[in-house]
């Protein structure tokens, strides 16, 4: 499909020049020939290469001063030098008044999830850096000075780096989020003097997690704290008690300093050794991001820009370079809820240029939101997204859910800290396309050779200086680690390490990473931090991460990780499991493989580098480019049948990194009559083969209900849904209830391995602990997740009373946690069974750390008369609330003949929930209240008050039925991770 | 290859000039047609949609065949085009549509369903469309252990007769699974996640779904759910039947 969308101008508007049209006449004026095809005019920018960056410079009307002559000194790539005679300063640049732009307006607005808004005018930003830079200078902060930033994206780290930048200070920023072990190895090679810190979120908690980055980081001699929360034992300085304490001090000058004056250490994953701190010139970022915000992106004053970005990002400081534009500002610091969450921004800021990932807008694609249906998105007039391929199905999502803005998708890195392939302003969009090369940068793709490729995809490299270019990296004192990293592959040119395909109209497909660097849905992860952060496993002895093109959800890919093992050491459950919490505790839950696979040797070349490229071709069934040069080719066949075994025995996984998969060879699964004959009724149909897809022998969807509950009566498995699709096949389904735990299905089970404390989830009477799915993974804790599903009746039918399931679930619980505290979540019905769990586990002498009960009603038998009434009485307001449902139930009413009463009261929650009494508790509770129903049904709360004293409730935003799923599941795992971390 | 083209009030619209077009058409397909018949619609489906069909068993692969030619044939209908070449795409949750960069697909969303040898088919005109149709099958206890039904729906359900009971059964899992379809969530979302209220309502709010019965033969129950609402008052939304239209594929009324 090759429809385009035009790049649209906003309604009412005259179409106006673009900057590029400006600033490419004023190129033609110089050249003397007319540029006017985009293929002339890159062609101008890289061949006059010299004339392009001084006009550049010049056009732009950022403040420096000096000469623009010499422009570049040096041809080479690796060790030219811009303008070396030209001095400036990033923050004058970004935050001087700006003739014709209004020093009132907002520059930074900074969103939270929880609280209003910050919104600083440019005057005001201007002023707020002013004083912050003043109390940094009092603190010893000064050209040179190193300084580290962990905040969450808001306006405060802004203005904190800012300040320290306007000083001559490089920075480095990260988020509190990032495991203190992959923040150290990043940050200690900065040996910075001054840590700005936002503790919120902090990996570790707010004390501990503090403590290990003051332990890691030898050099830093002053914390100054970005948060609110208390000082506890830390030897900090708030950042409002610095500035106060620097009242009066002399506003610091903005000293001009040379261009390539370091400004920003950004880290970059290598497959070698520790990630690489790469230093960038204050000249060459603002020159870079100046060139694409206002050339290639037409960004103006008018203009706010929101680049849904963390602080740990690159496009952080590149969105922060918009303010040099004159354009406004939006960062936000709260969680992504679900799709509504960037789009409400959007609309509600009314945002003119929005960038964000394609992960992103996969996940509002799969969840069917269509934000022009919801939001008014008028002032949009464009979308950006980097950090992964884009593809071209999203291309037409955004046209058909979005609206007809150009979706742009642009492709650079934090090595340069700009894009060698962005939008442009005057072309059309091509889906999967980046529409045109970056002016002044002569990117190519190129084949193993070095020569140029066209139309097919190569190794992206660019063969002339550029501005961004690094200065270099930290720890590398001879520079031989910035040769190896960019310079070492083709010689004299840049090599970044991307895959990329250029068409004759000098648009581009970007192809992914072209070494070992893994990029799993957006999330760059280098093959080292995995393996470094598996050197506790002894069990193994050498391992690799590699990507796989995930069959299930196309687009997207997922981390395998191959492991070797010492003679003797069998890859199980056991071992699987720590590896996975190896790998969550000291790297991320990113760097949790979704496959593990044993194999006896991984792919090396002959000079013996183990090669990840071929491990990855090979794990994806791809032919392998440089078998060639492996020392031993061999073992690629053994991990292409490993993968394959393990693709016959792979279930989906409930989240990222959750699977608890042990892959298993496919052949020789077994199908249980009763499991055959179970298939063949549902079906109606006795002429079936084990490998025959459900569908395909005409089952329906409302029949796959019918099996599963089949399975669950007479074979004792749960088998989810999602499970069941993966693979609708008898043998899959054999092959699920074998890999599941034997016997009864109800009782605790693992829902999700981790580490620490577990914590028990109880659902719903009727319901499934598929149910609980949704929480599970939205809850962000490492501690392992437990269901509890008791059985509700007896072999003979018989309904146990509650008291009869509490004590056998407080039994089983105490087998999976023998000693408190213990941590106990229940919805519904659930809510009343761990309640009365908890009682028995206190009377026992086991602490109760956490009890959360969801919208759990007591039972009638624990209200008072008046209560019970109030609560039919608010069954009745329910009806009378619509009135299409009262005719429902009067209709209900006159042709329900034969209704049975007991069975109706058998099934509203049933006669056993209701004549249950509770049992006094005092312990603190905290009670999730569905926010959404009648406010009488609230003063039932009192039942639960008179048994529970120390009751605490909160309300979230759902009904009864809804809390469970999304997106209010969200806001319910968000408020009881923040209880369980 | 035949002109595969729908032969009735759709294609005389194009005659006439196009009057204001309702935001929702719905289609029913008889699913068991002839042999040649069958021919002629496999002509209109692509070599991955046959292969698809033919991994079924005859009924299943004629019922694919059948269904999916008369969703081209709609599309094609509203496309002018020929139904094999309709663009259809499927979403990685499985679901059709027609991408948005084909013109005068903009604002187009489709959605099918098929329950024994009967079919539905609607197109929606600027509203996401779900629809799902289900025979009605004798009720049994076992249902409401079957973990799809809420306690509300389970306990509104019991007090009912039993001929009620099985209907207002397959009206609940029709408006669960229209709404999952609208919504593209398709199978990862559990349908008991969805509340849907219950009874035999002619037109529901199910989150921000409106849902409406869609009128079907004796023995079976379909829902429609759209994102704006499409119901018009003292108007069933009454399926046009497409088994005669599309089955004289070869007329090929269109010029």
């Amino acid at each position: 499909m090759t429809a385009t969308v035009t790049a649209s101008t906003p309604a009412g508007e005259e179409p106006r020049t673009s900057q590029w049209a400006e600033f490419r006449a004023r190129c033609e004026e110089l050249a003397g020939r007319p540029l006017g095809s985009p293929l002339a005019f890159h062609d101008f920018s890289i061949r006059e290469g010299d004339a392009f960056w001084r006009t550049l410079l010049e056009w732009s009307g950022l403040p420096w001063s000096g000469s623009p002559e010499p422009t570049v000194v040096g041809d080479d790539v690796e060790g030219a030098r811009f303008f070396p005679e030209v001095r400036l300063n990033y923050v004058e640049a970004l935050l001087r008044p700006l003739p014709g732009v209004d020093d009132e307006a907002p520059a930074l607005t900074s969103l939270h999830a929880d609280r209003p808004a910050e919104r600083l005018s440019r005057r005001e930003l201007r002023e707020a850096v002013g004083v912050t830079a003043a109390a940094l200078a009092d603190a010893g902060i000064g050209v040179g000075s190193r300084v580290l930033a962990v905040a969450p994206n808001n306006a405060t780290v802004a203005v904190a780096v800012l300040a320290a930048a306007s000083l001559g200070a490089v920075v480095a920023t990260s988020t509190p989020d990032v495991g203190t072990a992959a923040l150290l190895g990043r940050f200690q090679q900065v040996e910075a003097q001054l840590l700005l810190l936002d503790r919120n979120g902090l990996h570790g908690g707010p004390e501990e997690g503090t403590s290990a980055l003051l332990a890691g980081l030898p050099t830093v001699r002053r914390l100054v704290l970005l948060d609110e929360l208390p000082v506890g034992d830390a030897p900090a300085t708030r950042l409002p008690d610095l500035v106060a304490a620097a009242a009066g001090a002399p506003r610091p000058d903005w000293p001009r300093l040379p261009f390539d004056h370091p400004l920003f250490v950004m880290f970059s994953s290598g497959t070698t050794g520790p990630p690489k701190a790469i230093v960038h010139g204050a000249g060459g970022a603002l020159l870079e991001h100046l060139k694409e915000h206002r050339l290639h992106g037409d960004l103006r004053p008018a203009d706010r820009m929101y680049f849904h970005t963390t602080t740990a990002w690159m496009m952080w400081n590149w969105q922060l370079s918009a303010l040099a534009v004159g354009a406004s500002v939006v960062v936000y610091d709260g969680p992504v809820h679900g799709p509504e969450t960037l789009w409400r921004i959007v609309a509600d800021e009314r945002v003119t240029v929005f960038g964000t990932s394609p992960t992103y807008l996969q996940l509002c694609q799969d969840a069917g939101h269509r934000p022009a249906d919801e939001y008014d998105l008028s002032h949009l007039r464009a979308v950006l997204s980097t950090g992964a391929v884009l593809h071209d199905w999203q291309f037409e999502w955004v046209a058909r859910a979005v609206g007809p803005q150009p979706l742009q998708s642009i492709s650079g890195g934090t090595d340069i800290l700009g894009c060698f392939v962005l939008g442009h302003p005057e072309l059309p969009v091509s889906p999967g396309r980046c529409q045109t090369r970056s002016l002044g940068l002569d990117v190519v793709a190129v084949d193993p050779d070095g020569r140029e490729v066209a139309g097919e995809v190569g190794e992206l490299v660019c063969r002339r200086p550029f501005p961004s270019r690094p200065i270099g990296f930290l720890q590398d004192p001879d520079g031989s680690r910035f040769h190896r990293a960019y310079f070492s592959q083709h010689a004299g040119v840049w090599t970044h390490g991307d895959l990329v395909e250029f068409g004759p109209d000098g648009s581009a497909r970007m192809h992914g990473r072209s070494d070992g660097v893994l990029n799993v849905n957006g999330v760059r992860i280098g093959p080292s931090e995995v393996y470094t952060a598996l050197h506790e496993v002894t069990e193994i002895t050498s391992a690799m991460a590699v990507e796989q093109r995930d069959a299930s959800a196309p687009g997207r890919t997922r981390m395998v990780l191959l492991v070797v093992l010492q003679p003797g050491a069998a890859l199980d459950g056991e071992l699987e499991r720590r590896i996975r919490r190896a790998l969550r505790r000291n790297a991320s839950p990113a760097h949790v493989p979704s496959l593990v696979l044993a194999v006896p040797e991984l792919p090396v070349t002959h000079n013996g580098k183990a090669s990840e490229r071929a491990a990855r071709d090979a794990v994806n069934g791809d032919v392998v480019a440089n078998e060639a040069a492996l020392r031993n080719p061999g073992c690629l066949a053994v991990i292409r049948a490993a993968v394959e075994r393990a693709a016959g025995s792979d279930e989906p996984a409930p989240g990222p990194g959750h699977s608890t998969a042990v892959p298993r060879a496919a052949a020789g699964v077994s199908v249980p009559e009763p499991l055959a004959r179970i298939w063949r009724e549902v079906l109606g149909t006795a002429d079936t083969r084990p490998d025959d897809d459900f569908m395909d022998l005409g089952g329906s969807s409302r029949q796959v209900m019918s099996l599963l509950r089949r399975v669950k009566l007479d074979l004792g498995v749960d088998v989810q849904i999602l499970t069941f699709y993966a693979d609708p096949t008898l043998q899959g389904l054999a092959r699920t209830i074998e890999q599941s735990p034997r016997g009864e299905t109800t009782g605790v089970q693992l829902l999700r391995p981790g580490t620490g404390r577990p914590v028990f989830l109880a659902c719903d009477a009727w319901g499934q602990l598929n149910e609980l799915q949704a929480l599970v993974v939205a809850l962000e804790t490492d501690r392992p997740v437990y269901g509890v599903q008791p059985a509700l009746s007896d072999g003979d039918g018989r309904r146990r009373s509650i008291a009869e399931l509490a004590d056998d679930t407080t039994g089983q619980l105490l087998t999976v946690q023998p000693t408190g505290p213990h941590s106990l979540v229940g919805y519904s019905f659930g809510g009343l069974l761990v309640y009365e769990v908890a009682c028995r586990l206190r009377a026992a002498g086991h602490p109760v750390a956490f009890l959360g009960l969801v919208d759990a009603l007591p039972p009638t038998a624990s209200l008072t008369p008046r209560e019970a009434a109030a609560r039919r009485w608010a069954g009745r307001w329910d009806t009378l609330r619509s009135p299409a449902r009262l005719t429902e139930q009067l209709h209900l009413r006159l042709t329900g003949e034969h209704a049975d009463p007991e069975e109706a009261a058998w099934l509203r929650s049933s006669t056993t929930y209701n004549a249950h009494r509770l049992t006094p508790y005092d312990g603190a509770v905290t009670y999730f209240q569905a926010a959404r129903r009648l406010p009488v049904v609230g003063n039932t709360l009192a039942a639960w008050r008179r048994a529970a004293p120390h009751l605490l409730v909160t309300e979230i935003p759902a009904d009864h039925n809804s809390v469970l799923a999304h997106p209010h599941v969200l806001e319910l795992a968000r408020r009881l991770s923040a209880t369980l971390a | 290859m035949p002109n595969l083209t729908v032969s009735d009030g759709t294609a005389r619209s194009a005659v006439l000039g196009r009057p204001r077009r309702p935001p929702v058409d719905v289609w029913l397909v008889d699913l068991g047609p002839d042999e040649s018949t069958l021919a002629r619609a496999a002509t209109a489906l692509t070599d991955a949609e046959l292969s698809r069909a033919d991994r079924g068993t005859p009924a299943v692969r004629r019922r694919r065949i059948a269904l999916r030619a008369a969703l081209r044939c709609v599309i094609a209908a509203e496309l002018s085009c020929t139904p094999s070449r309709v663009p259809l795409s499927l979403t990685p949750a499985g679901r059709p549509f027609v991408p948005a960069t084909v013109p005068g697909a903009r604002s187009l969303d489709v959605s099918c369903a098929a329950s024994a040898d009967l079919g539905l088919v609607v197109l929606g005109r600027g509203t996401q469309v779900g629809i799902d149709l289900e025979q009605v099958g004798p009720w049994t206890p076992d249902t409401r252990d079957e973990g799809w039904l809420t306690d509300r729906e389970a306990g509104a359900i019991a007090v009912l007769g039993e001929p009620q009971r099985a209907r207002v059964a397959a009206r609940t899992w029709t408006v669960k699974e229209a709404v999952l379809k609208a919504s593209g969530s398709g199978i990862a979302t559990p349908p008991r996640l969805v509340d849907t209220g219950t009874g035999e309502g002619s037109e529901r709010r199910v989150g921000r779904w409106h849902v409406v019965a869609v009128p079907v033969p004796v023995g079976f129950v379909a829902s429609l759910a759209t994102s704006r609402r499409v119901a018009r008052r003292r108007r069933p939304l009454a399926p046009r039947v497409l088994g005669h239209g599309i089955w004289s594929l070869e007329k090929g009324v269109r010029s």
